[in-house]
């Protein structure tokens, strides 16, 4: 509500078409659309083990599986440095070998959010399996069905609603990541600058576009609830 | 084309050791108060819970033999499982619920096959329908159709008719005993309910805390108990003592019997050949003692009329003879019967 009302409407639009939001804009929807993706094709799988699989170790798996949910975003970011920086450890192999550069790349943007994302995704999945009725993979296994397409035409579209709510919560927090982001991809316009990083650098230099800016974010939050709500509603 | 099993497992407090051979064409009842691990047999059956020793073999093949490190999975086994909720798809319609077992078993033409099912089913409108728009006796036939799709040579039922209301029971179980009779396989059906054993099964295996108590054909097993499940079905009072003289010793008292001969035995009277007084009764019966009348069942002009004792048993009397007792429940009575009542057989 308050900004709604500090909202400096006549000179809204300009702001929004300045090519700085628009490109602000731009990079956080792919950035936390591929982070949600690539949080998808890991994190199912993933919390597949974690609920359905006994083995050592299982403990610190899920430790470190939640380990980002419980860590200050900067912290994360730091960690990332040190891991996918160039001299760190994965990264610089990376460079040696393949020239391929995370920090403060987009790339390196999609990989910040789906660190700290990735476990909202984890732990709805694992729990909408753990509540799955498991006779219904047994009876699909007395039926002939190995392994794989146990999971593909059984276990994925009955945990698929919990998939979708995982997703959409893995987006969301993606959409917001601020501080990994800024630790370990910088803020460059047009390469690395999400919309809570220009909010963030706009507050400095021009509140009122910080303002627009903010709302619109809202606005977008909002469409997103209410039309997960009607869909949710459809489900059930 | 025989099934040869000898299970032996343990999961939690279940202790499973028992053995089985079923024919093909043969139904096979397994019958048993719950928790006595009929289920777990039917998993271990399937390949869905490996055993600990023993053996499980079908046609000639070892499906399971921990000693030969063998196990074939599930998914690998020729056996058709019809589960106690039928574990119906929710999210795929009937037909492809059907089609299930087909497709992955690679069959040609899933999809039409499935319909074949559906009509011998008699569902072939439903087939578009998802499961949870279907009556449970549908449902039934549905999992039924979906077990027997892919033509395997071991079927499993599980608790078949448990799920379904007592108005719709006998016809569903008719009607399950015509799809049988046609299953050229072999068929194993687990119940807790004597009267689908006897309905749909060739003989039956009574089993209890894991392990088979009495076999054959269902008159044979309910004529001679064998243990205090099978009496409490069939309604008559037994009891298992050493038999010395006549008299077989029951925990701290003893029955005469006419012609026991001696040695480990169960004992068996019919409730009706129990007599109840007031006072003691004179003449000739050689069993009589005093005890208390613990609780009055009425089924239709006749009380069953259990006594606490020395011998704890059950009585069944008119409820002219009720009234002329006078009981309401709790009162002393004397118990008597004769020792020519007494059906002695050796343990």
């Amino acid at each position: 509500m308050g900004l709604v009302v500090k909202a400096p409407w006549p000179e809204a639009l300009a702001d929004l078409r300045a090519p700085e939001s628009l490109d602000a804009f731009r990079l956080s929807l792919i950035c936390s659309l591929s982070a949600t993706a690539i949080a998808i094709v890991l994190g199912v799988p993933l919390a597949w083990v974690q609920a359905r699989m006994e083995f050592r170790g299982k403990n610190l798996l899920r430790a470190l599986t939640t380990l980002p949910m419980v860590l200050p975003p900067v912290v994360g970011g730091v960690a990332l440095l040190l891991a996918f920086g160039r001299r760190g450890l994965v990264g610089s192999y990376l460079f040696d070998a393949y020239g391929i550069r995370l920090p403060f790349t987009t790339a390196g943007v999609i990989l910040a959010e789906t660190f700290v994302s990735m476990p909202f995704l984890v732990i709805t999945v694992e729990a909408g399996l753990r509540s799955m009725n498991r006779g219904l993979e047994d009876a699909a296994r007395t039926l002939g069905a190995h392994r794989w397409t146990v999971f593909r035409r059984v276990t994925v579209p009955l945990v698929g609603p919990s998939i979708f709510a995982g997703a959409v919560l893995c987006w969301s927090r993606a959409l917001g990541e601020f501080g990994a982001t800024i630790t370990f991809a910088g803020n460059f316009p047009g390469q690395t600058q999400t919309m809570p990083l220009a909010v963030y650098l706009l507050l400095e230099t021009r509140p009122d576009a910080a303002v627009v800016l903010s709302l619109v974010l809202v606005v977008v939050s909002l469409i997103v609830l209410v039309a997960l709500r009607d869909r949710f509603l459809n489900v059930s | 084309m025989t099934l040869r099993a000898n299970v032996n497992l343990r999961l939690g407090t279940l202790q499973l050791a028992l053995g089985l051979v079923a024919a093909p064409g043969e139904v096979l009842a397994l019958l048993g108060p719950n928790g006595a691990g009929k289920t777990t047999l039917l998993r271990a059956l399937a390949g869905l819970q490996p055993i600990e020793a023993g053996g499980i073999e079908l046609d000639g093949v070892t499906l399971d033999s921990p000693l030969a490190g063998a196990f074939v999975p599930a998914e690998d086994r020729s056996v058709g499982v019809l589960f106690q909720d039928y574990l119906l798809f929710p999210h795929l319609s009937v037909v492809e619920n059907v089609a299930f077992g087909l497709r992955s078993r690679g069959a040609d033409q899933p999809l039409q096959t499935a319909r074949l099912w559906l009509q011998v089913m008699d569902l072939d409108a439903y087939a578009a329908a998802k499961p949870a728009q279907l009556s449970g006796g549908q449902a039934q036939r549905v999992a039924l159709a979906r077990a027997l799709a892919p033509a395997p040579r071991l079927l499993l039922l599980d608790e078949p008719l448990a799920a379904l209301d007592a108005s719709t029971k006998v016809a569903i179980r008719r009607e399950l005993k015509k799809h049988l009779s046609l299953f050229e396989g072999i068929c194993l059906l687990v119940t807790h309910d004597p009267v689908d054993a006897a309905a749909l099964a060739d003989a039956v295996l009574v089993i209890e805390d894991g392990r088979v108590v009495q076999q054959g054909k269902l008159p044979q097993i309910t004529a001679r108990p064998r243990s205090r499940y099978v009496a409490d079905l069939v309604g008559v009072n037994l009891w298992r003592g050493q038999a010395v003289d006549g008299q077989v010793s029951v925990g701290v008292a003893s029955i005469s019997a006419a012609d026991a001969r001696d040695g480990d035995v169960f004992a068996l009277v019919h409730p009706r050949a129990v007599s109840l007084y007031v006072e003691r009764p004179d003449g000739s019966p050689r069993n009589v003692w005093r005890g208390r009348a613990t609780s009055l069942d009425f089924a239709g002009d006749r009380v069953r009329v259990r006594v606490d004792g020395p011998v704890p048993l059950v009585a069944e009397i008119t409820s002219a003879g009720l009234a002329e007792l006078g009981l309401v429940g709790g009162e002393e009575v004397w118990v008597s019967f004769k020792a020519s009542e007494v059906d002695v057989y050796s343990a």
